[in-house]
């Protein structure tokens, strides 16, 4: 292991940057149709 | 003969007005964990039973109490039963000593800490015994896994207790909570709280250490031959522990029912509700790591334990005894 490697493993920087982004992610619009309510192109009718 | 009956009731009324809240909030804290777990992924989660989907859990609740509970023709039937139930007893009864507030908490023992970690210690057995009486192989691997993991933990875990008690002088929980007025330990034992909150996870099978119910290669591990209302008790319990633990974590670390600071407008909140929001924001960072981590594999689950949690935490309780005795630091008050 190199030096900002170990730097990286002992500050948890990438586990925090990753905390970040899923905070980050969350408020953005989900990808899924809410279905029974909404429907998309090829739902059924 | 009177007063006696008097005392009971007086103490099955507590007893209710805790467990109560505390199935509720448990339910309750199965929908958030679902649902951020869904933000996170962009899907949008438990949404249509309730106002947000808030009754999600007790809709789960009523499908699992009308389920049929199939008791396999190998299994060691009193065990089989008996596990679901010691789960959720010890997952509850460790409440009876968690404070509240000042004088919201039904026992206050002296030794509270001691009892909690007992308490949380001997949740392991309904796992093993689970795992054991469902004699199939799945289960089996389960409940061998969660016996080592959980075992591991609780050593690190308890140097961690002792490395706070240090510093308060007590096992007292109200004590741990008061000695904190001044100042949160979260801040001079914050490598203490990492390392508290991490192991907490591995205590509780939460991912990334959930490899005693991995789902991929050990079907579901000890719940594989569990259903009905019985798999609805282990779900319970799992999630009451959680609870407990971060719970645990807000009143040794991040002061309990104290206010942020204590000034005026923010000290008019009352005790009960910040004990509740440190709960909450513990249990959301919960979720939020159950949503971005990947599973540990399981040689590097028992090297995270022994050879860096334990040594680690052992050097910082020198470091803080050192520190405490050179500084003249260390509490008089009780012996």
């Amino acid at each position: 292991m190199n030096l900002s490697r170990i730097f990286k493993t002992i500050f948890l920087i990438e586990f925090i940057q990753g905390l970040l982004m899923a905070i980050k992610e969350m408020f953005k619009k989900s990808k899924t149709i809410n279905y029974p309510f909404e429907k998309g192109p090829i739902s059924l009718e | 003969m009177f007063e006696y009956l008097q005392v009971l009731g007086q103490e099955i009324y507590k007893i209710l007005f805790l467990l109560i809240p505390i199935l509720v909030s448990v339910a309750m804290i199965v929908w958030l964990d679902r649902r951020v777990w869904g933000l996170v992924q962009k899907r949008k989660g438990p949404n249509v039973v309730g106002p947000f989907g808030l009754f999600q859990t007790l809709a789960d609740a009523l499908k699992y109490i009308f389920k049929e509970i199939i008791i396999p023709a190998s299994a060691n039937k009193v065990i089989f039963i008996l596990a679901p139930i010691v789960t959720m007893t010890l997952a509850l009864v460790a409440w009876a000593v968690i404070p509240m507030s000042e004088d919201l908490v039904i026992s206050d023992i002296n030794v509270g800490i001691l009892y909690l970690f007992a308490v949380s210690s001997l949740g392991v057995y309904g796992i093993i015994m689970g795992g054991w009486a469902s004699n199939s192989k799945y289960p089996f691997l389960g409940a061998i896994r969660s016996a080592a993991q959980m075992v591991s933990y609780e050593v690190s875990i308890g140097i961690i207790i002792i490395n706070v008690l240090l510093c308060v002088g007590s096992l007292n929980l109200k004590d741990i909570v008061l000695a904190q007025k001044d100042l949160w330990y979260v801040i001079p034992l914050f490598p203490m709280f990492i390392v508290f909150f991490i192991s907490a996870l591995a205590e509780t099978n939460r991912p990334p250490f959930d490899l005693p119910e991995a789902e991929a290669e050990l079907v579901a591990g000890y719940q594989t031959e569990y259903s009905g209302m019985m798999y609805a008790m282990f779900w319970l319990g799992e999630y009451a522990n959680i609870l407990l633990m971060c719970a645990m974590g807000a009143i040794l670390f991040l002061g309990g029912w104290l206010p942020i600071i204590d000034i005026y407008p923010i000290n008019l909140i009352p005790a009960p509700i910040w004990m509740i929001l440190k709960i909450l924001f513990l249990f959301f960072l919960f979720a939020l790591i159950k949503a971005i981590v990947p599973r540990y594999r399981y040689d590097q689950l028992m090297r995270l334990g022994w050879k860096i949690f334990l040594p680690f935490s052992l050097i910082y309780l020198v470091l803080t005894a050192s520190f405490l005795f050179f500084f003249d630091k260390l509490p008089k008050g009780n012996f």
